[in-house]
């Protein structure tokens, strides 16, 4: 082991502990003692992971407040250190973090709108949906149709809550300066995170939808998937909706020609 | 949504970055560029930012390649870590690089991880033959897999090890000397660290060759005032200082006119004071006195 290498996990050490003990000797005393100089880097190094969660959780920090969200950041920060030059997936876990962190026990809707909120992170970052040819489809026989499955679009995500979630999210963003009572008994609810453009979108789904869109999600073929939604609502509309789907790009058939999924970015 | 990526399909031609004043780009501030598309000269874009590889980010950075030069600028490499490089760090820089064509691409004289965790932050290192030798092997290494001249930046910093050997202006010299590299020098960071550690910026700026110099980095600091002591604290959060500017002013008569960056990471203003304050900078580089104007370079 080097000198340096040495020197680098005594500085890594120090930075996770709360004294200067492993670099000690090491550091000169400057305008401040060296143990104090060494916190300045704690702090930067500290403030810039949280900084980075709170930019994927506004929600959740609003929903806990800072000083408790100051807490959480740093049992996440220790729990799940960053592996990454960049911190784009540094936040990845946190909602089984929270799931599982006994001081946020009392509030068991934050797993849902942590699980919201990263998908909204994932799909800023996604590749763009695209729009189908709904043509090709209107020339497929009904027995064909019936057998053809989907996968959502690249930039679209399905969060479902046992928690109206869809609510305490619109409730809590920040230009909400008086947020109304969500009443957290008031039921599910699904949405689709979407960005159709270059801004994110949630789409608060009625239950025929969001269970269209799992069923079809979770590889099931439309006609087994229309079966179940009807099922359960005799009377829903599917066909517009089915329609808009795939105009919107929420919805790609696969092992159709045209529409293969495609490697990040590479429509033209 | 089709062809909303521009020039997907078609390759950008790589761009110099002029010798003229630039701003960062940051988040915040893309839609106002686009539609002010303000006048400066190029723009420098932290390269971390964009490795999702698709998606709001790198739609806008690669718009803003349509009207501008751009550079890339690294944060996350850890070229000074003992660790080895990180191979798909690497990847997905270069893969930026190629579809940004930037005209110049930069990281940081400092370490940030070890043993496989990430500090995400600009750590110090020791001065040291062992760190140089370490360095300029990591250097290589990075300039070999992007196959092209990397540009070094001069770290601020709030502590010295007692096992320091060599002053921060040789070891970046040596860096240069030895693997090709140029000098990103920022000369907000000489002053904060001057001060941190009380040598003589002046000092260190003569030090430095003017050729080795490629581009020039200008930012605001703040200065910390704790019970028993002060220290210059490089956030990047205010307007560059006047001390800076005046050291800016006497460098460039040193060093020529370069390319330079102002950069502003936290609690960003309003884009057009960005651009006040390259536009600054603009004045510093046309106001050169001729004789003045590359006398080393």
């Amino acid at each position: 082991m080097s000198a340096l290498n040495r020197l680098q996990r005594a500085f890594a050490e120090d930075l996770w502990g709360a004294e200067l003990r492993h670099l000690q000797g090491l550091i000169m005393d400057g305008r401040l003692p060296a143990a104090r100089l060494l916190q300045i880097y704690r702090n930067n190094f500290s403030i810039s992971l949280e900084e980075a969660l709170e930019a994927d959780y506004p929600v959740l920090k609003r929903l806990v407040g800072t000083e408790f969200f100051q807490f959480l950041a740093d049992h996440y920060l220790r729990a799940h250190p960053s592996r990454c030059g960049d911190l784009l997936q540094f936040g990845d876990r946190m909602p089984a973090f929270i799931a599982g962190f006994k001081p946020a026990a009392g509030l068991p809707y934050l797993t849902d709108v942590a699980r919201l909120e990263w998908a909204c992170h994932e799909v800023v970052h996604a590749p763009d949906n695209k729009t189908i040819d709904i043509q090709t489809l209107a020339l497929m026989s009904p027995g064909a149709l019936a057998q053809l499955r989907f996968r959502l679009g690249p930039a679209c995500r399905l969060v479902d809550s046992i928690f109206p979630i869809y609510h305490i999210w619109q409730c809590n963003q920040a230009e909400v300066e008086d947020p109304q009572t969500v009443h957290l008994n008031s039921g599910a609810e699904s949405v689709l995170v979407i960005r159709p453009q270059l801004r994110v979108q949630l789409w608060s789904l009625q239950p025929g939808a969001s269970l269209l869109l799992q069923q079809l999600s979770r590889g099931a073929p439309l006609g087994h998937a229309v079966e179940q939604v009807l099922a359960s609502d005799p009377r829903f509309d599917l066909q517009p909706l089915v329609s808009h789907y795939l105009a919107a790009g929420v919805l790609v058939p696969l092992n159709s020609k045209s529409d293969r999924p495609s490697p990040a970015g590479a429509q033209s | 949504m089709n062809g909303l990526m521009p020039n997907q399909s078609t390759a950008v031609s790589s761009r110099a970055i002029p010798t003229e004043a630039g701003i960062g780009l940051r988040g915040p501030h893309m839609e106002a560029l686009l539609q002010s598309l303000p006048a400066v000269g190029w723009l420098e874009a932290h390269s971390e930012n964009y490795f999702g590889g698709s998606g709001v980010p790198l739609y806008y950075l690669l718009r803003a390649r349509e009207h501008y030069p751009v550079s890339l600028h690294g944060v996350g490499l850890s070229l000074g870590s003992t660790d080895p490089l990180c191979r798909s760090h690497l990847a997905r820089l270069r893969d930026l690089v190629d579809q940004v064509q930037p005209g110049l691409v930069s990281e940081h004289l400092s370490w940030g991880s070890v043993s496989d965790i990430h500090f995400n932050d600009l750590l110090p290192l020791p001065y040291t033959e062992e760190a140089l030798d370490h360095f300029c092997l990591r250097v290589h290494q990075v300039q070999e897999a992007l196959g092209r001249t990397l540009l070094i930046e001069n770290p601020s910093s709030y502590l010295r090890y007692r096992h320091s050997t060599i002053a921060e202006w040789e070891f970046l010299n040596a860096i240069c000397q030895r693997t090709g590299a140029l000098l990103l020098l920022d000369i907000n960071n000489v002053f904060v660290s001057a001060f941190n550690h009380g040598f003589d910026a002046q000092t260190y700026l003569r030090a430095i060759p003017a050729t080795q110099v490629a581009e020039i980095h200008l930012a605001g600091h703040s200065l910390k005032q704790f019970e028993d002591g002060a220290l210059r604290i490089d956030d990047h959060a205010s307007p560059v200082c006047e001390d800076v500017w005046a050291l800016y002013r006497q460098s460039l008569q040193w060093l020529g006119p370069k390319p330079t960056l102002i950069e502003w990471d936290a609690e960003l203003p309003p884009l057009p004071e960005l651009v006040d304050q390259a536009r600054i900078a603009q004045d510093c580089l046309d106001n050169l006195s001729p004789p003045d104007r590359g006398i080393r370079s």
